[in-house]
């Protein structure tokens, strides 16, 4: 027996998930829009432009892992960015975790919760486990990943910002 | 499907159970963790291979050879240490699978694990205290 994993998108307020029971989101582009990208081709749509003073932000993009199927428990969940590299060195993709999210209203701009940069390495990850630290042996979903996209005014090099490989782990019994 | 081995455990009293019956019935390692202290053997089975942890002498074998770690092994606790590793990327729901099989003893009031990782291609052995 053993965990299967669905994704989860998370938009407006309250909070809408996205997509339907059973389903796993497609993608989780980060666009200056608060929709979930269900046809992988509104981000480009609805770019991030660069200022010509200080930042302009995605929609703080969350996301949650949904795990369904037969499985004791779920602990140690991790994320981090593993590689993808920036299309410019003054874009940031900050990202937080948390356990309850419930925001007056997504916000376009910086972000008060996702500040710091995401981690680059499974020793330094965010740590998403649910805060029962298990969901025996019923679904269950890990905490709320929290991401946004910072575009400086220093970007000299717009367009696609690339592909960014983010890893989600957990231990399983 | 992620999962690619298989556990069988045996107990003090001399029963064995197998996550898998000879119908195809599965149990769950939930059953295991309800007589956790009453482990001895506890093996992973596939792909050909078997790994294995002995906890009356605190060894670890693979495809039979062993790996003995203490020559006073009746002096130590051995305590099972068994989980999966699930790694994914989203959005892909696509999960990878490794294998941690071990055993944790504690020696001076400090605790060391002596852990195989098992992956598709390689075997590690880890040993952390």
């Amino acid at each position: 027996m053993a965990s299967t994993i669905n994704w989860k998108v998370y938009t407006g307020s309250p909070l809408t998930e996205a997509p339907g029971a059973g389903n796993s989101a497609v993608n989780v582009n980060l666009l200056a829009l608060d929709i979930y990208d269900s046809t992988a081709g509104s981000y480009a749509a609805n770019p991030i432009s660069v200022p010509a003073a200080g930042s302009n932000y995605s929609f703080e993009r969350v996301i949650r892992a949904f795990w369904t199927g037969t499985f004791n428990e779920v602990t140690n969940v991790l994320l981090w960015k593993s590689s993808g590299t920036l299309s410019d060195a003054a874009l940031k993709i900050a990202a937080n975790v948390t356990g309850t999210w419930a925001p007056a209203a997504q916000t376009s701009g910086a972000s008060t919760f996702a500040t710091a940069a995401i981690p680059t390495t499974s020793g330094t990850a965010l740590n998403a486990t649910p805060a029962a630290g298990s969901a025996y042996p019923a679904a269950g979903y890990s905490k709320y990943g929290v991401m946004q996209l910072v575009v400086p005014s220093t970007v000299t090099t717009p367009g696609d910002i690339g592909s960014q490989l983010i890893r989600f782990q957990w231990d399983e019994t | 499907m992620s999962d690619w081995l298989k556990w069988e455990c045996a107990f003090k009293d001399g029963t064995t159970i197998n996550q898998f019956d000879e119908t195809g019935f599965e149990t769950t390692f939930k059953i295991v963790q309800e007589k956790i202290n009453e482990v001895t053997v506890f093996k992973l089975i596939g792909n050909e291979n078997t790994y294995l942890v002995n906890l009356l002498n605190g060894s670890i074998s693979v495809n039979n050879q062993v790996i003995h770690f203490f020559e006073d092994p009746n002096e130590h606790n051995f305590r099972l240490i068994f989980f999966k590793r699930r790694l994914v990327s989203p959005p892909s729901t696509s999960i990878n699978t490794d294998y941690y099989l071990g055993f944790q003893t504690t020696i001076n009031e400090r605790n060391q694990k002596k852990l195989l990782k098992i992956t598709h291609s390689k075997i590690f052995l880890v040993n952390e205290s």
